[in-house]
């Protein structure tokens, strides 16, 4: 029997740490000696960035545009440790739809049976997280990822966006759709930071599955143009991503999460805001 | 028009606009003044029209322009419907050198749908004009290229620079209205703001009336218009089917305007009487005896010739009388229900009354203030009727015609004649319909069925629809809910 490829969809909203987040994860996974591929499914087609040495390479849809088949093959890049690198791409700024392009990229994956001739241990998909339209909600659909993880921090906008990823979940959870795996609380220093993001998780009854702190070596890192893994393997954080990584690989059951409504949601967020408030004033 | 009308009939802000609704005329008449019909949906929907089918229909037959859709080939299909007829209308004005519309269609893929399709629609204008060389060409756009919202504008004010032709586009998305009249509309928007923008209001030419005819029209029923109105000394700009980009420039120097169908550019004659003060004639289509003469009287007002009309008006009734007496001791007291366009049903309805015969029921796409006026004159032909506003939902149609069993329909033929009723209809695109001499034509044809059901009882013997026999006992108006 063919073995189960695991395919994990992140999520996050843009300028979260998204991307980090899941490079390291790809990384940390290849060094525990899974085969692995990160697909990247945002139109600014710098997810694989750090695995890459900082480099851009050619996309699914610049490839389209030259040329009337795709051969997806061509547009597997190999970065660190081996990892497959993907990226989707999107049109120029301002004209045509991202979202049938990303619709475009992964269909087109599927339909060459590419993971499964690459002999995949796990997919990661790095989704930008706002779930705009249809488009960004393909790789919770059915038959493509089965695990959902949103990466936020305890900002409220970036809690609005798993919010709504929550709603996406919900609807394509009758359908065979992926479930939530849980929540990446990201840049998680302080501690009302943790209580505000544990609140939102209980709220919605979902689970953490960790928290990372906010860390220079991610930056020195990046700033060389790789993930942590790859530039300082024996750092604290390098450990934390580690862990993570061992959580998603042993990772098996994903639940239906239960969104906030938007009036809850205020109401929840205005909340804490007082209490924050309360806590300012008190220092 | 040009800064309060967005070419979408239900933002219309001088009138209420309904398109989903099932009840009586009574309760429709006296609820709708007082904004209490109720809004409503339908739940389940079987069908609409989509407004690029009737910007195209609106234009595809002028003879010096070229046409370019910026969608999916799929959405030429549209065209096909057009091109017949404009075809037919060639032969029937004696153009035998028959030619097809000229139509290119960018034919956005997968991939001009991710990346913007701009720069294949800037390919199929400059085709358009070095393979044809028209003097207009109109663009089209679709759902496709409006969702990606492809700049269609800026590719047109680009290239027009490098074109010698007029270049028209026209935004008309098919998913932006449920009425398909909408279609009509934005092809008039355009009009006005790419072709006539900078067009000055000639000298006026007194006996010139502006008639704006949808390709509904036949060849015969244009000639009988045109003969009525010149007549009377009318002569007519007929635009903008079988019309050219000369005839569309000369609008703005006729003396009045006025439309065969009521809602085919009621919207843009009211703009023309804002912009260049040319007045307007909006009363009903000229099919049967009474509307003619509404028709013609409203015209003939606007240019100080209401005395010489009525005198036209029972010279010509006189000429078909001995017709008309003839079908209604045939037609008396049969029952009728009637399904088309806005224009055309309640055109119908009152025709019936020419050969005496009874409205039972009457589905209309839209309800508006202008549909108020013709139910209230109904009202009173016929007492209470019922009332269906839906666009072609034959759900609700066999249902109807189940319970009220009318001795004819007239309308769309499909679903009726499979229940065993004589069909026939007014929307005869190729045949007489209108004005005085055409009335004997359509009057026979609605006692030939009559007469001769036959066929139809075949129909109903062999062929099944597809609804369940429960279907029938139940509220027709079942899945309009109130919102």
């Amino acid at each position: 029997m063919a073995k189960k490829i695991k395919q994990i969809a992140i999520y996050g909203k843009g300028g979260i740490g998204k991307s980090t987040t899941t490079s390291n994860i790809s990384a940390a996974l290849s060094t525990l000696g899974y085969k692995v591929m990160q697909f990247g499914c945002d139109p600014k087609s710098d997810s694989t960035n750090t695995l890459r040495g900082g480099n851009y390479m050619p996309t699914v849809l610049d490839s389209m545009r030259e040329k009337s088949v795709v051969n997806a093959g061509d547009v597997i890049f190999r970065g660190f440790n081996g990892i497959y690198c993907v990226e989707a791409g999107g049109p120029a700024p301002g004209v045509g739809c991202a979202g049938r392009g990303i619709i475009s990229a992964v269909e087109l994956f599927r339909q060459q049976r590419v993971f499964e001739d690459l002999d995949l241990d796990i997919v990661l998909y790095d989704v930008l997280g706002d779930v705009v339209c249809g488009g960004f909600a393909m790789p919770i659909r059915e038959g493509i990822a089965e695990h959902v993880f949103t990466v936020s921090s305890a900002d409220f906008m970036a809690i609005y966006a798993a919010n709504n990823l929550f709603k996406g979940i919900l609807k394509y959870s009758s359908s065979g759709g992926a479930l939530l795996g849980g929540i990446i609380a990201n840049s998680i220093n302080k501690p009302y930071a943790k209580e505000i993001i544990d609140d939102f998780a209980g709220r919605t009854e979902t689970k953490i599955l960790d928290y990372v702190p906010r860390s220079v070596t991610v930056t020195q890192s990046e700033l060389q143009g790789k993930t942590t893994i790859e530039a300082a393997p024996a750092s604290e954080q390098a450990k934390v991503y580690i862990r993570l990584a061992e959580k998603i690989a042993a990772h098996e059951k994903s639940e239906v999460p239960k969104p906030l409504e938007v009036g809850d949601l205020r109401a929840w967020a205005s909340g804490w805001a007082d209490k924050l408030l309360a806590l300012q004033s008190d220092e | 028009m040009k800064n309060t009308y967005s070419g979408i009939r239900e933002q219309r802000r001088d009138t209420e606009t309904y398109t989903d609704w099932g009840g009586d005329s009574f309760t429709a008449g006296e609820n709708f003044p007082k904004r209490c019909l109720g809004r409503a949906e339908r739940v389940f929907s079987q069908g609409l029209q989509c407004q690029q089918t009737n910007s195209v229909m609106a234009l595809l037959s002028m003879e010096d322009a070229a046409f370019v859709l910026h969608s999916p080939v799929g959405c030429t299909g549209c065209c096909c419907m057009a091109n017949d007829w404009f075809r037919v209308g060639q032969i029937h004005r004696g153009q035998y050198a028959m030619k097809n519309a000229r139509v290119i269609v960018t034919n956005l893929d997968e991939r001009d749908i991710i990346l913007g399709g701009e720069e294949k629609l800037r390919k199929a204008i400059r085709l358009a004009h070095e393979r044809y060389r028209p003097k207009v060409i109109f663009i089209f756009t679709s759902c496709s290229s409006g969702i990606i919202g492809d700049d269609v504008e800026a590719v047109v004010s680009e290239v027009s620079d490098e074109v010698s032709s007029v270049l028209v586009p026209i935004r008309c998305e098919g998913f932006k209205s449920k009425i398909c009249a909408s279609g009509y509309d934005a092809a008039f928007l355009a009009i006005s703001k790419y072709i006539l923008k900078d067009v000055e209001k000639g000298e006026t030419e007194e006996d010139l009336l502006n008639l704006f005819a949808p390709p509904t029209v036949s060849y015969i029923d244009q000639v009988e218009i045109e003969r009525i109105l010149g007549d009377i000394g009318i002569r007519v700009n007929y635009i903008p089917f079988y019309s050219s980009l000369e005839k569309i420039r000369k609008i703005p120097n006729a003396r009045a305007s006025t439309a065969i169908c009521k809602v085919f550019a009621d919207e843009y004659m009211k703009e023309l009487y804002e912009k260049y003060g040319i007045p307007y004639s909006h009363t009903i289509m000229p099919i049967g005896t009474r509307n003619t003469d509404k028709w013609l009287l409203g015209i003939a007002a606007l240019f100080g010739k209401t005395a010489e009309a009525e005198q036209y008006i029972a010279s010509e009734y006189q000429k078909v009388r001995h017709l008309v007496e003839d079908l209604r001791s045939k037609l008396q007291g049969k029952s009728v229900f009637i399904t088309g366009g806005t224009g055309r049903s309640f055109a119908a309805a009152a025709l019936i009354d020419d050969f005496g015969m009874k409205l039972v029921g009457i589905e209309t796409p839209v309800y508006d203030n202008d549909t108020q006026g013709d139910i209230e004159y109904l009202n009173k032909l016929y007492g209470n009727f019922v009332v269906d506003i839906a666009n072609m939902m034959p759900y609700e149609q066999v249902n109807l015609l189940n319970r009220l069993k009318p001795d004819v329909f007239i309308g769309v033929p499909v679903w009726a004649a499979k229940l065993g009723i004589p069909t026939t209809h007014v929307l005869d695109i190729k045949r007489p319909t209108m004005g005085y001499r055409n009335l004997a034509y359509l009057g026979s044809k609605i006692l030939y069925q009559i007469e001769n059901p036959g066929f139809n009882k075949n129909i109903a013997k062999h062929a099944r629809l597809p609804y369940k026999k429960d279907w029938y006992e139940q509220d027709p108006f079942k899945y309009v809910k109130r919102s």
